[in-house]
């Protein structure tokens, strides 16, 4: 590795190589005194505008103080100026998509697309807060792990409204389309954070599926037609919950779920899967 | 100062006259100036139901529906600027700008809608 020297004198002047000798790894885990690599971490040219400025750190000994105990010199005049709000909209997404465990495919896809969009300037009066959070959701859907709105709502500062006007606004602006949510794409998650067997779940995505195959419930969100599916199973199993919890976790009304779960409740006996052991039978299951 | 008033054509413009004759009793200083009527709704319903999913598929990227966010899907018609929002029970509401004579323009709407719409959703009836 060799350290590349950018001189600065107002306006750039040139590179000059000036250590030729190969660099340290860092192996292991522990943190040693000295850290001897002297590039540290790779750099995500890609997103950041890639600029190589030279960063004061806080300073160690005693001469970076001056009389006031205030740090003698101070940090980062103007780095990166015009890419700033970029930068505080990256580390808003990475905090947002830690909150709900977001893997970091999904927060790259989102940094690539505030890009674009931030770019673009076509969403410039908008909130940035409010493009992340509508990138955020559009890079899950992309990925083929939607969450819906209101997941995203709660770990977001913007209300459901604005992130949905800004998700159709990005579409426009990007020209992408995004595929349409099934109910099996929230089965998993919902039925994990309810503790329910896998049994329970694979009986709800097949009950889900079936009722939407046999157009029982037209114009019903898919989400509510997933937690009715979902009580359904779960009644019929050992391991029930009720409406409450079920809409709790997918973030529907309980009333909603009983809508939904009066259209499916006529065909019941066919919207189970064949091998279901059931611990209710099906003419025992609640009528609402 | 400008007012919007929804309503038929005539009521619309006896409304505004109404609500611009309150504000001259109030003592300001009014003129009633350049009525038009830039906005028209229809409403029409179809005697099938629509199966929203398929209907969206066939006919990306004009349609788009987001169940969480509208339960009708929008389809919009760029060179007219129109957009008809067709619901899973098979009503249509179709809002258009005012491009010439307004009448034509409502009667018209439906029709060309509704011969298009036919032939896309042969394949997608309930």
């Amino acid at each position: 590795c060799i350290i590349v020297y950018k001189i600065y004198n107002g306006t750039y002047q040139g590179d000059r190589v000036i250590d030729v000798g190969s660099e340290w790894r860092t192996f292991s885990n522990e943190k040693a005194l000295k850290d001897p690599s002297r590039v540290g971490d790779a750099q995500n040219p890609l997103l950041n505008g890639g600029d190589l400025t030279t960063m004061i750190s806080r300073g160690t000994g005693a001469a970076s103080f001056d009389e006031f105990g205030n740090s003698k010199y101070q940090n980062r005049r103007t780095m990166s100026s015009s890419d700033r709000a970029m930068l505080n909209a990256f580390k808003e997404i990475s905090t947002m998509a830690d909150r709900i465990n977001l893997p970091r495919n999904i927060v790259d896809r989102t940094n690539n697309l505030f890009k674009q969009v931030y770019e673009q300037k076509s969403l410039k009066g908008r909130a940035n807060d409010a493009i992340a959070s509508a990138c955020l959701y559009i890079a899950c859907r992309q990925e083929g792990v939607p969450r819906t709105f209101k997941e995203i709502c709660a770990v977001s500062r913007i209300s459901k409204k604005e992130i949905g006007r800004c998700f159709k606004l990005i579409l426009k602006a990007l020209e992408t389309s995004v595929d349409l949510i099934t109910t099996g794409d929230f089965m998993s998650r919902f039925c994990s954070n309810l503790g329910l067997p896998k049994q329970v779940q694979m009986a709800a995505t097949f009950i889900a599926r079936k009722a939407v195959e046999l157009d029982l419930v037209p114009g019903r969100s898919p989400i509510s037609v997933a937690a009715a599916a979902i009580y359904m199973a779960s009644q019929a199993s050992a391991e029930k919950k009720t409406q409450k919890e079920i809409g709790d976790i997918a973030g529907v009304a309980d009333v909603t779920i009983r809508q939904s779960y009066r259209l499916i409740y006529p065909r019941a006996a066919e919207l189970f899967p064949p091998d279901f052991k059931f611990d209710t039978p099906v003419d025992k299951l609640p009528q609402l | 100062c400008k007012i919007n008033c929804t309503g038929f054509e005539e009521e619309a413009k006896l409304g505004a006259r109404r609500l611009a004759r309150c504000l001259q009793k109030l003592g300001f200083k009014v003129r009633f100036s350049a009525f038009r009527v830039v906005n028209v709704l229809a409403v029409c319903s179809m005697p099938f139901a629509v199966h929203l999913v398929d209907f969206t598929k066939n006919n990306r990227p004009i349609a788009s529906y987001e169940p969480e966010l509208h339960p009708a899907a929008t389809y919009r018609i760029k060179n007219l600027k129109a957009t008809v929002q067709v619901f899973s029970t098979g009503s249509l509401t179709v809002t258009g700008m005012l491009l010439s004579h307004h009448h034509t323009h409502t009667h018209t709407h439906t029709p060309t809608f509704l011969a298009v719409l036919y032939l896309q959703l042969e394949g997608t009836q309930a």
